[in-house]
């Protein structure tokens, strides 16, 4: 043991040395030079909408509504010292329609303070935007990814309610806790040994109202050139103790991933695999566990990838599977409809604009699932109870610089899935999907559409159970012409179909399936949208536009909704 | 434990220990990675103090596109962003800090509310006209072209002793909001000029008299009262000293103008001098958050006609809508549409406007007509100057947004709350024939004025007579006001706007002023004539190092039923007589007294309100005050006021009051 020691001790004094620490900014580092003690960053923007509704028959409910806001998010960064760095955003929002300050409201976005210790160890305190991979955290938004064809609705979603609760195109959660980050380079061996920290706060005790819960976690990875290992682990719990509660909860998800490109020519294999554990310390709520494994082979040159899938039916991991939205919310337009008086089911125009359908906490539990548009993954690319293949192709032509050539770019994916654990039955609920994502383009006009086949099907051979059978295919398509370098047309429409007979798992608290409801489905739902998109500066966009939303279910029309709408968006 | 394990345990350590040299740790992570696309070659360009420096970085997009295939990295985790955000380019802040203390003695339990009377003694800290301890104006550009601002406010009334923080509460009096709201502007250039974009609220805004706009009068005011949002000079006489120089003094960006918020999109410098402006939000009439579609909207081209330009048309309209019911099947609304056309030739400047302005409610029905209006002004010499308008404005043209006020409609409101109740969204100003202010305009009557000036380097004369009537004959109420203590009037009533108070309940408060509704006690069956004279003196006289100016301000007023040039009699509907008079002191750059002396008589008649023993009102006010404005520093003033007031109605003993009033006023701006 003694001589393996100092074999160790060996090799470090053969070791290159303490290499030169720069914090960003430092003389010599290069590329940046002196940065103001203060400054302010954020965006501001003007929201109007003039919105109509209509149903049959309905006699009560106001036929229009118009509303609207202008905000600022003014982030206050103050660099003491090139060690530290604190940045503090507030919101100040006016609502359309107050005077002498009515309608007016603070509110703190943001307070973070991030650092360099002994110029090695990064840290940030406050409020976090964080993520790992796909399987531990991430923020899935199924709905929102199945491809860019819309630009206008799809401006609308990232500036209002994506702003509104931090869904950055990374993919990160906004998280209240702690993190630290170091490095290590080696001269030989690993280029890189990159190490995560975190713990957050999950849920405050207030004191004694609720149970605190905590998140902790992080990732350790092994970087190569052309290989890489890593460990990721994610432990949410509640603290027993922090309340009068005896129900407490605990889940925890540990996987491995690597990467290996195994040839010159862009071939590579990633996978990643692991295992969870919930526990629920309730007796009729046993423990659950199952692993996963994920493993995709793609070429760089020709870009393409397989992948295949193999999620538990018993793997939770709410950091990667819970939704940034959810639909079961009310919408807050024309929340009430119908001379009953009923609450409005939210549609696809709602999930573009009302933020009180997204949420801002991860779910203990899988909660419903939105049938109507998805069911192959509901819950992203963790979704579990799936085993499956699935396939990526782009043959655009790409220069050797990686730039997209031609007028036209295409995208083709396919997926097939399995259930590996029935939902009430021993038969298994099989998935299939087909999507083209495909575009052409010239000086002025641009076309973009996505074209999504979806299946879902199950033969209940030899019960008395009708089968489950879903066609579920989508449309988007855009038409855009741009009138000057700086102001664009665009035209395009959204529509999502859903029929046949679909089965819903219903689960509780604990997350375990505690029902299954089925039923006939027939519902389609149409979504236009036209704008006019006048870009005079970077990163300021003035849209005005129109879109609109139509639903039926079981033949019968839904409601109508209408939105016209003015927005100015600016980033500075 | 086998040697095996032992070598492997060893490795590790000497892996880290080896690995004890730790990479470039930066606050933000890492570079973003180029993306395929981005160009080869780019430039940076970084400001310190006076320098700026330009950093080229070369970047070859083969290169990148090679490792893409050949490396393996995996996707970036942890905390993000990974780049440092954008800064703003630059931001402003300017404001003021105005403490304003009032001390009122008033002895003598008036009852000012129909169920309180008031106390002998109050000090209030602050100023319940609604603008704030602090106010800073902040603006900032996010690029060339495109800003943002916005005015945040505190209020300081020393009622939260040794509190770790005041919280932030509602409007109006409220700790920490914003005054105006927030604006983002934008100013987009075009072929054919720059057009600007102003987003939000609360704008200051115009187009005409009447479409757009609020009542300016002929400049004749008194200076003893300060505004809050007056100016400050460059010194404490300055403000005095340009009144007498130029009969007028700077007001800021709200005078003449209506809040507006929404949007506002001016586009100038297009072809031939065109100028085209477009509005659609709210105004104050149909502010609030009710959802139901309830806004404004208007604009105005306008275009010099003629080689020379000198004459200016211009097409305006100015629209308002609402709805009564949450099914939007009782809208009610008004609006005005007119064409101006104006010109400026040598000693004369001459504009004429017409149009048609409307209202219609369910209760209504619809009632439109005729609006007009014209002035003309001739300069005669380099001392003399004579102006003269008319206006004619149909009794059922309604628009809250112009300068005529509606006296003629009963107007519907989107709720049943009364007017001056939080949440009423009913118009303050009276129904029925009133007093208005000298030319003031008013739908249900036409009339004329003519004014004169007269001015030298230290003499400014102006005077006027104005005659008008009712278009047509109605209305069971008169309202009238108090030209001397209307403002320490409205102070009795503080932040709210009650109605029908005072000792006999007809008292009304508005914005910084009252007023008191009469009734007919037989309606009206022939129209009303009004007949106002107003002649104002400004003058001052250097005595040695010293100037001291004067300002004499007279007023008379009748409301009768015949035309006459002043109608003196008792069977006038009215009459109202005053005279204010103030002095200002210059003794040194940063000192000037000032004093004031006025007084005022209001005589009813028995076609009005009479006592018991068939007395009609019989009103006089006074105001005797003394203060001093001083420069205590740079960009910052001290305004001292004390006041003794009286008011008393010989014909209802109640409606009296006397008593002190001292304020002072602390003004710096930054």
């Amino acid at each position: 043991m003694m001589s393996s020691i100092k074999l160790g001790l060996a090799l470090a004094a053969a070791a290159v040395g303490l290499l030169p620490v720069q914090a960003q900014n430092a003389p010599g580092a290069g590329g940046t030079a002196w940065r103001p003690k203060f400054s302010l960053n954020g965006h501001t923007r003007a929201v109007y909408t003039a919105d109509g509704f209509r149903l049959a028959g309905d006699t009560t409910t106001l036929p229009r509504e118009n509303s609207g806001h202008v905000l600022a998010d003014l982030g206050m960064n103050v660099h003491p010292n090139d060690q530290t760095e604190v940045q503090a955003m507030i919101r100040v929002r006016n609502d359309y329609g107050g005077f002498w300050g009515s309608g007016v409201s603070f509110d703190v976005r943001q307070l973070t303070v991030k650092g360099l210790i002994n110029n090695r160890f990064r840290y940030a305190l406050g409020d976090l935007d964080y993520k790992l991979t796909p399987f531990t955290m991430q923020r899935t938004a199924p709905l929102l990814q199945a491809g860019d064809v819309l630009p206008s609705l799809e401006l609308f979603q990232r500036a209002l309610p994506g702003n509104d609760v931090w869904m950055n195109p990374d993919g990160t959660w906004r998280t209240q806790g702690a993190s630290v980050e170091w490095g290590l380079r080696y001269k030989k061996g690993p280029e890189s040994h990159k190490t995560n920290l975190f713990a957050m706060r999950l849920r405050p005790a207030l004191g004694g109202a609720q149970t605190e819960q905590w998140a902790s976690g992080g990732r350790t990875a092994l970087n190569w050139k052309t290989f890489f290992v890593g460990a990721n682990a994610v432990l949410v719990q509640d603290v027993p103790g922090t309340s009068a509660a005896s129900l407490f909860y605990r889940n925890a998800v540990a996987t491995l991933d690597a990467g290996l490109a195994l040839n010159n020519r862009g071939l590579k294999l990633k996978g990643e695999g692991g295992i969870s554990r919930t526990e629920w310390a309730l007796a009729n709520a046993p423990a659950k566990g199952d692993y996963f494994y994920h493993v995709t082979l793609s070429g760089a040159t020709r870009r393409w990838s397989v992948g295949y899938r193999d999620i538990g039916p018993d793997f939770f991991s709410p950091s990667a599977q819970t939704t940034a939205y959810n639909l079961t919310n009310v919408p807050g337009s024309f929340s009430r409809t119908g001379n009953d008086r009923m609450l409005r089911t939210a549609n696809l125009m709602d999930l573009h604009r009302e933020t009180s359908l997204y949420r801002t906490a991860w779910n203990p539990t899988l909660g419903a699932e939105p049938s109507v548009y998805l069911t192959m993954d509901p819950f992203g690319v963790a979704t579990p109870n799936r085993r499956g293949l699935s396939a990526e192709w782009n043959p655009t032509p790409h220069s050797l610089a990686g730039k997209p050539m031609g007028p036209w770019n295409l995208l083709l994916k396919a997926d097939w899935a399995s259930e590996i654990r029935g939902q009430g039955t021993a038969a298994l609920t099989q998935f299939a999907r087909l999507d083209a994502l495909g575009g052409w383009s010239n000086k002025n006009w641009s076309v973009r559409a996505l074209l999504r086949l979806q299946r879902t099907w199950r033969t209940n051979a030899g019960e008395n159970v009708p089968n489950y059978a879903l066609s579920q295919p989508w449309l988007k398509a855009n038409v855009g012409y741009r009138l000057r370098d700086d102001l664009r047309l665009d035209a395009g429409l959204w529509t999502v179909q859903s029929t046949g007979y679909a089965f819903q798992s219903v689960r509780d608290a604990q997350n375990q399936v505690v029902d299954f409801v089925g039923g006939e489905v027939n519902y389609r739902e149409w979504l236009p949208v036209a704008s006019l998109t006048y870009q005079p500066f970077d990163k300021t966009q003035l849209v005005a536009g129109w879109m609109a939303n139509r639903t039926s279910s079981e033949a019968v029309a839904g409601p109508s909704l209408s939105s016209a709408f003015v927005a100015y968006i600016q980033s500075f | 434990m086998s040697k095996y394990f032992y070598s492997i345990r060893a490795r590790f350590v000497g892996l880290v220990l080896v690995g004890a040299a730790v990479p470039v740790a930066s606050l933000w992570g890492q570079e973003a990675p180029a993306a395929p696309s981005s160009v080869v070659v780019t430039e940076e360009v970084r400001t310190q103090a006076d320098t700026t420096e330009v950093i080229r970085v070369t970047r070859n997009v083969l290169d990148d596109e090679r490792k893409r295939i050949l490396f393996l990295e995996p996707d970036p985790v942890g905390n993000f962003p990974k780049m440092e955000p954008a800064r703003l380019r630059t931001l402003n802040a300017n404001g003021f800090f105005r403490q304003f203390l009032t001390y009122r003695h008033l002895p003598g339990n008036y009852a000012y509310l129909p169920t309180s009377q008031m106390l002998p003694r109050e000090f209030f800290v602050g100023d319940d006209s609604q603008l704030p301890t602090l106010m800073v104006n902040i603006t900032g550009k996010t690029r060339p072209g495109a800003t943002f601002g916005m005015d945040l406010f505190a209020f300081q009334f020393l009622d939260n002793p040794g509190r770790p923080a005041y919280g932030v509460t509602g409007d109006l009096g409220g700790h920490l909001l914003l005054n105006l709201g927030m604006n983002v502007y934008a100013t987009l250039p075009t072929a054919w000029g720059p057009l600007s974009v102003k987003l939000g609220g609360i704008h200051w805004e115009e187009m005409t008299d009447l479409t757009l706009g609020a009542y300016t009068g002929y400049n004749r005011y008194m200076l003893f009262d300060r505004n809050p949002w007056d100016p400050i000079g460059t010194t404490p006489f300055a403000r005095y000293q340009r009144y007498i120089e130029a009969g007028s003094v700077n007001q800021e960006m709200r005078w003449g103008k209506r809040a507006f918020v929404g949007g506002v999109v001016d586009w100038v410098g297009l072809p031939h001098g065109q100028k085209i402006k477009v509005l659609v939000g709210k105004n104050e009439q149909n502010g609030g958050f009710d959802r139901r579609p309830n806004g404004a909207w208007g604009g105005q081209y306008s275009i010099p006609l003629g080689r020379s330009r000198a004459w200016v048309f211009s097409a305006q309209s100015m629209q308002q809508r609402s709805y009564q019911d949450t099914l939007l099947t009782r809208p009610f609304g008004s609006g005005a549409a007119t064409g101006k056309l104006a010109a400026v030739s040598g000693r004369w400047t001459a504009s004429a406007e017409a149009g048609y302005g409307y209202y219609f409610s369910e209760d209504n029905g619809q009632s439109g007509g005729l609006v007009a209006q014209m002035r003309a002004a001739k300069r005669i010499g380099t001392r003399w100057q004579l102006l003269f308008h008319g206006h004619a404005l149909h009794p059922g043209a309604v628009n809250n947004a112009s300068a005529a006020v509606n006296g003629s409609v009963r107007e519907a409101a989107v709720n049943q709350i009364p007017a001056g109740q939080a949440g009423s969204q009913a118009v303050l100003n009276p129904v029925g024939p009133s007093l208005l202010g000298f030319a003031q305009l008013a739908n249900n009557r036409f009339g004329a004025d003519l004014n004169a000036v007269y001015r030298t380097k230290h003499v400014f004369l102006t005077g006027g007579f104005s005659a008008s009537r009712q278009w047509e004959a109605g209305g069971s109420t008169f309202a009238f006001g108090h030209p001397v203590n209307a403002l320490t009037r409205s102070r009795f009533y503080r932040w709210g706007f009650p109605q029908g108070v005072g000792p006999y309940g007809r008292t009304n408060a508005l914005y910084r002023s009252t007023y008191e509704l009469l009734d007919f006690k037989v309606p009206l069956d022939q129209p009303l004539h009004f007949s106002q004279w107003e002649v104002q003196a400004l003058y001052s006289i250097p005595v040695g190092n010293a100037e001291i100016a004067f300002n004499h301000l007279a007023r008379a007023h009748s409301a009768q039923l015949q035309p006459s040039l002043l109608y003196v009699r008792p069977d006038a509907v009215l009459r109202q007589y005053s005279s204010e008079n103030e002095v200002y002191l210059k003794t040194s750059d940063r000192f000037t007294w000032v004093g004031c002396a006025s007084a005022d008589a209001t005589l009813g008649s028995l076609k009005t309100n009479y006592n018991a023993t068939g007395r009609p009102i019989d009103q006089r006010g006074w105001a005797l005050g003394l203060g001093f404005d001083c420069w205590a520093a740079d960009n910052a003033q001290i305004f001292f006021r004390h006041k003794a007031f009286g008011f008393a109605d010989r014909s209802f003993e109640l409606d009296a009051f006397r008593g002190t009033e001292t304020t002072v006023e602390l003004k710096l701006f930054f």
